[in-house]
């Protein structure tokens, strides 16, 4: 869908602002109300998703021409995806979408961070989002005895991602998780350093070709592989090979599962056992790919039609994605199993989370910005008491870590993973 | 009109080069805004010069002294929802208040909030929730700005029985005259703090805001004090349920109804004794509709199930309305309810049975206003209000009966409108007897040919009302862009014309305070 089949939307954005708050209905506390760090950075409306409905249309109608603070303006925002929820509550409008062929758009045109460049021509020569070589992919599993699915067979294989696979300083949660597994007796492997990218986080820079390169590329590996389920410790991988695969069109029969489920799963048929008391005041972040962003696509063919005068629906009825349906439970259900461990909420949670602040290539183009957002949720997280903060990507652990330094919240950082591997 | 690089050099220092932009790309966010289309045939307004976020009183009057020296017009706005807060018919300084959003004080004895321009009514309620007190609810939804509803645009909502409207909300104001001058209102004016607005000290609501509010053309306030009421509910409210139609938990000692009246009359006595008995937290004139509206996720749902309503049933007159009632106690309530049903008793009313989901759904509609802009804007894209009338109660009920007749049937009937039942109407009564109404007309913006018919309705909507002798349209003055309504409105209202234009003169000489949607300085 090009940009310019959303001009009615655009048209039909009334600049009401709903998209800087969470829902209204589930605020709860003053101090937390806001659900987009790009507007709450930037201040200018234009740091909105209601202002990036404006720029688009303005572009499209010739008014405005795609300069330096245009760029700045569409890509310093995480594509964390809270404004589509918030929106959605009054509007069946599709302000994400907006957003993401716009920055599509700019790609097409040549209008480019020279940042996100370095990472995508990395990208294309070496096949990860690190900018590292990728004879070194497999480096981390050094020493596991696991199967390379190149070479042997197993049910399931555990793609760690681009993150997990090159920050050195992450390689022992990544390690762990497999081993979690592995002792928990599946049948698993790896790809080794014929794992790749999962051309996601590419996408959500504007570069759909690279998603679309992946995506076959990555089910044909599976197929040859013969699993018939791919786990990852990833979330950036796991809303890309279970939403954005869909999205493209690339049908594959296998089952795709964040650790996470996976785990949950595990613990729920007896083979993962918490039985050690991990005695710590906890809160979770939920990751945006694993949370709103992580809700299944709504594959939908047909037309806008009016009826009743000039009331606009679907033709045939189309189901609204509002970010309800991610990976919410899962987490939160291993959590309250760990013995000793006290889990308390923040205020804003679930589809109404605040972002992390590592998405959308702003980790990459405006580290700053990045670390800001992260500053704040671990601000979110002392208030309510926590002593750690726990995620479930890899992403947002490096950028709460790199945030620490921030802000006076003295808050530890913690993937799931580590604290499961703890309790067992 | 255009700005100097002196001038905006003179910005730049006052609030840094990181709060001011000349940006083309950034300024075009600044002149859309929903019904522009109907003002202009697009959707944006022309390019403003600048725009400029303060975070101080002594930045905006720095900027509104800088604006007065280089000629050049400025409009504050908040969140930036209406039309009235950011177009105007030519280039201006629109500046952005969002830095300013602090809760200076709630003070729980004396029942008043002071707040700066862009703490929404949803932070307020949450703040003030925790002891035991509530502000005005504005029917713009819980992201409206207090300060502007209560200082500057109308304020009518569905609390207004229990609360009455926002401009008789207003206590103290810090208010930075058009030409720089602070002038401190009330009995701020002479140290006394904020509780009265009259005084000790100057007592000018009626200059700052009169009934309607000068929507950014009497200058800019930096900090109001709104009164407070008391709230009988939990300190903080329960959600429950999935995006996008979370429900809320309703209270102990609150029960919400959705009344249908056999007809005008009954709906005008239910109104009258509601208002005599005093028992409402929240009234408004509303079609059932709105239930199934806040209880679908999208108008595809809606359309599921309104599409297999018999069309006679559609479109049948509908007289009803949306109830709040709110106790101190189940004994008080017990009384309340008593009282409720005699008076439902009285005026054969009966009360639409929906489930539990619906009413919690009715319960957080009516408690903070959420709802009312899916209920406006999702159908079709986007709505008007007009005509809009404030008077007696049975003077708006004919004033919904003549629109019906003479304006609305016409443009429902060319299906470039939404098809509603008759009189699709959002009304709320005050508890001194007065009411407010504002005739719905839901419109896609997408669409030339339902703008076009829309402008029309619009246009005679301005004529018709002052042709009944109802006053004069939008009088709240949201869609009352270049005097419109005040110029159709002028053989009967030509003293009030001269004298808010006098008082505009007085107050504005350089006219740097832009006005497109209050009055010019020039006389007619």
């Amino acid at each position: 869908m090009a940009l310019d089949t959303y001009e009615e939307d655009m048209l039909r954005c009334t600049r009401c602002s709903y998209c800087k708050w969470i829902p209204h209905q589930v605020m709860s506390d003053s101090h937390f109300l806001t659900v987009c760090p790009s507007i709450d950075r930037y201040n200018f409306h234009g740091w909105s998703a209601g202002g990036r409905q404006i720029a688009a249309l303005s572009l499209l109608k010739g008014r405005t021409n795609v300069g330096e603070k245009f760029l700045d303006m569409i890509y310093q925002c995480q594509m964390c995806g809270g404004c589509d929820v918030s929106c959605k509550i009054e509007r069946d409008l599709e302000p994400y979408e907006v957003m993401q062929q716009l920055r599509i758009m700019c790609i097409e045109r040549g209008d480019i961070i020279p940042e996100h460049l370095l990472f995508i021509d990395g990208l294309k020569k070496e096949d990860n989002m690190m900018m590292e070589s990728k004879e070194k992919r497999g480096d981390w599993a050094e020493g596991l005895n696991v199967k390379v699915l190149t070479k042997e067979h197993a049910d399931v294989l555990f793609h760690a991602g681009c993150r997990y696979s090159f920050d050195h300083e992450l390689w022992s949660t990544c390690r762990s998780a497999l081993t979690i597994l592995l002792n928990a007796g599946v049948d698993i492997g790896i790809l080794g350093k014929e794992e790749t990218c999962c051309g996601g986080r590419s996408y959500e820079m504007g570069y759909a070709s690279e998603l679309m390169k992946y995506a076959e590329h990555n089910t044909d590996t599976w197929k040859a592989a013969g699993v018939k389920t791919v786990v990852t410790p990833c979330a950036d991988c796991y809303q890309a090979f279970k939403v954005l695969y869909s999205k493209t069109g690339q049908k594959h029969a296998v089952e795709v599962l964040h650790i996470t489920e996976f785990i949950d799963r595990l613990m729920k048929e007896g083979k993962i056992r918490l039985t050690k008391r991990v005695p710590l005041t906890v809160t979770y972040h939920d990751p945006c790919h694993l949370g709103r962003l992580a809700e299944p696509w709504v594959h939908w063919e047909g037309k806008k039609v009016k009826v009743n005068g000039q009331m606009v629906v679907h033709d045939p009825p189309k189901k609204k994605r509002c970010g309800a349906n991610g990976v919410y439970e899962a987490p939160r259900d291993i959590l309250r199993k760990i013995p000793g461990l006290n889990f308390v909420e923040m205020h804003r949670i679930r589809e109404y989370a605040w972002c992390c602040g590592a998405g959308g290539g702003v980790k990459e183009a405006y580290p700053d910005f990045a670390e800001w957002t992260a500053a704040r949720r671990l601000e979110e997280a002392a208030v309510v008491g926590a002593k750690a903060l726990v995620s479930a990507c890899p992403w947002c652990k490096r950028n709460f870590i790199d945030a620490t330094p921030n802000t006076d919240a003295r808050v530890e950082v913690y993937d799931i993973i580590e604290l499961v591997e703890q309790a067992i | 009109m255009s700005l100097s690089k002196e001038a905006y050099r003179a910005l730049e220092d006052i609030v840094g080069p990181e709060y001011v932009t000349q940006e083309p790309e950034i300024l075009d966010t600044y002149c859309f805004v929903w019904a522009n289309e109907l003002i202009f045939g697009e959707k944006f307004s022309p390019r403003p010069l600048a725009v400029v976020l303060p975070e101080t009183v002594e930045e905006v009057q720095a900027i509104v002294r800088a604006c007065n020296r280089f000629g050049i017009r400025y409009r504050a706005h908040a969140t930036g929802f209406e039309t009235s807060a950011i177009t105007s018919s030519e280039p201006f300084l629109p500046i952005d208040m969002r830095r300013m959003n602090r809760v200076v004080e709630i003070d729980r004895t004396n029942r008043f909030a002071v707040v700066e321009p862009y703490v929404s009514q949803a932070r307020l309620f949450l703040e003030t929730m925790k002891v035991g007190l509530r502000p005005n609810m504005l029917g713009a939804g819980p992201s409206a700005s207090v300060l502007a509803g209560t200082a500057a645009h109308f304020g009518s909502g569905p609390t207004n029985i229990s609360t009455d409207f926002g401009g008789r909300n207003l206590l103290g104001a810090e208010w930075v005259l058009p030409n720089g001058d602070i002038l401190r209102l009330g009995s701020l004016g002479t140290g006394a703090g904020w509780i009265n607005g009259d005084g000790p000290g100057p007592s000018l609501r009626g200059v700052l805001r009169g009934y309607g509010g000068a929507n950014g053309g009497m200058g800019i306030f930096t900090k109001v004090a709104t009164k407070l009421y008391p709230w009988y509910g939990p300190p903080k409210l329960q959600p429950k349920g999935v995006p996008p139609t979370y429900g809320m938990v309703i209270p102990e000692n609150f029960s919400v109804y959705c009344v249908i009246l056999p007809g005008r009359d009954k709906m005008n006595d239910f109104f009258h004794l509601l208002i005599e008995e005093s028992i409402a937290f929240s009234i408004q004139r509303l079609n059932p509709a709105l239930g199934a509206i806040l209880a679908t996720e999208s108008n595809d749902e809606l359309w599921e199930l309104m599409k297999n309503i018999p069309e006679e049933q559609r479109r049948a007159p509908v007289f009803s309305a949306i109830v709040l009632l709110d106790a101190s106690s189940a004994r008080e309530m017990e009384y309340k309810e008593k009282c409720f049903q005699m008076i439902l008793e009285q005026t054969d009313g009966t009360v639409f049975p929906f489930d539990d989901h619906i009413q919690g759904l009715l319960f957080n509609n009516s408690v903070t206003g959420q709802g009312m802009t899916r209920a406006a804007f999702r159908s079709t894209g986007s709505f008007i209000i007009s005509p809009v009338g404030d008077e007696a109660v049975d003077a708006l009920t004919t004033l919904t009966e003549l629109s019906e007749k003479e304006i609305v049937k016409e443009a429902r009937d060319s299906g470039q409108i939404m098809e509603t039942a008759p009189e699709p109407v959002w009304g709320v009564v005050y508890g001194d007897g007065g009411a407010h109404v504002e005739v719905i007309t839901m419109y896609d913006p997408a669409d030339r040919a339902s703008c076009k018919k829309t402008s029309e309705l619009l246009e005679k909507g301005d004529k018709k009302i002052v042709e009944w002798g109802l006053g004069i349209n939008s009088l709240e003055n949201a869609l009352s862009f270049n005097e419109s309504a005040l110029k159709a409105a002028l053989p009967q209202s030509r003293d009030f014309v001269k004298w808010i234009k006098k008082i505009k003169r007085a107050f504005d000489p350089n006219n740097a305070a832009d006005s497109a949607f209050y009055v010019s300085p020039e006389d007619y």
